[in-house]
């Protein structure tokens, strides 16, 4: 499925990626192929010597599903920034959606922009990342 | 309060080679159903140089440090204290398969939020190629409660 990028509007809504439910297994590959070995993400033991319970994942995971839902309908060439702001934890067994639509269609520096407003979050409506994402055409 | 002293500190430049190897795991575990970001002849055939970097890969780089928290060691930030806030990534060129990349990481700000209860700071890393071109920017904000 691609976006048509000659004829959008400010409220186009970009398609829902659905995430697979979050395994102990995702997070145990996401930190052996980003190198972040950071216990929070993969070690049990240390997550409650510290408090949390249990395990959660990389916030750069959950980005990642983002860009994922993004490159689905938009040649990454024409991505020119991506930023986002972690607002919650992802657990074990949360499944997570990415969405987003058109914020504005405009000019910068002579160029024809359109910036997408992000969001992921999980299936009781808990937002885990906000962000935006800036497409040049 | 975090050590402002040590706003402006840069770190040493990390090299880092896009290997096939390490673009297929990325894609592996977050899930890329596309073949340019895995298969090299597939993105090739959509005319691409190689296997495409996805738009998060670069934040691997960082952690190819001999100690990628030495950052938060400086900052005398306990790990389980810390957590990433927020992240940008502004792109000038699309990253391949073979390119070799040259991180530069400086310490950028740092801020207080709940009159000092979180510690905020910003580092920002560039990115430039083989052809000295610089292909991206990382702006990194991690959070100490």
């Amino acid at each position: 499925m691609s976006f048509n990028l000659d004829n959008v509007t400010v409220g186009d809504k970009i398609p829902d990626l659905m995430i697979d439910p979050i395994k102990r297994s995702t997070l145990a590959l996401y930190a052996g192929a980003s190198g972040d070995h950071n216990p929070i993400h993969i070690d049990l033991d240390f997550a409650k010597k510290v408090g949390m319970g249990d395990v959660f994942a990389h916030g750069m995971l959950i980005m990642a599903y983002l860009g994922r839902a993004l490159t689905n309908i938009i040649p990454q060439s024409n991505l020119k920034n991506l930023n986002t702001r972690f607002c919650s934890i992802t657990n074990i067994g949360d499944e997570l959606i990415c969405g987003g639509q058109v914020s504005k269609v405009g000019n910068h520096n002579s160029k024809e922009i359109i910036v997408f407003d992000l969001m992921v979050a999980d299936k009781t409506g808990d937002i885990k990342i906000r962000g935006t994402a800036t497409i040049e055409k | 309060m975090l050590n402002r002293n040590l706003i402006g500190k840069t770190y040493e430049p990390v090299i880092f080679r896009v290997t096939d190897r390490r673009l297929k795991s990325f894609a592996k575990a977050t899930g890329q159903t596309d073949p340019i970001y895995y298969d090299h002849d597939i993105a090739v055939s959509q005319g691409h140089k190689g296997i495409v970097c996805p738009p998060t890969f670069l934040i691997v780089v960082g952690m190819e440090q001999k100690n990628p928290f030495q950052f938060l060691e400086d900052l005398d930030i306990k790990i389980e204290r810390m957590l990433h806030a927020g992240q940008e990534f502004i792109y000038e060129e699309i990253v391949y398969e073979g390119d070799k990349l040259r991180m530069d990481t400086k310490i950028i700000d740092m801020y207080d939020k709940k009159e000092g209860l979180l510690q905020f700071c910003n580092l920002e890393s560039k990115f430039t190629n083989q052809h000295s071109k610089h292909v991206a920017t990382l702006k990194n904000t991690i959070v100490a409660r």
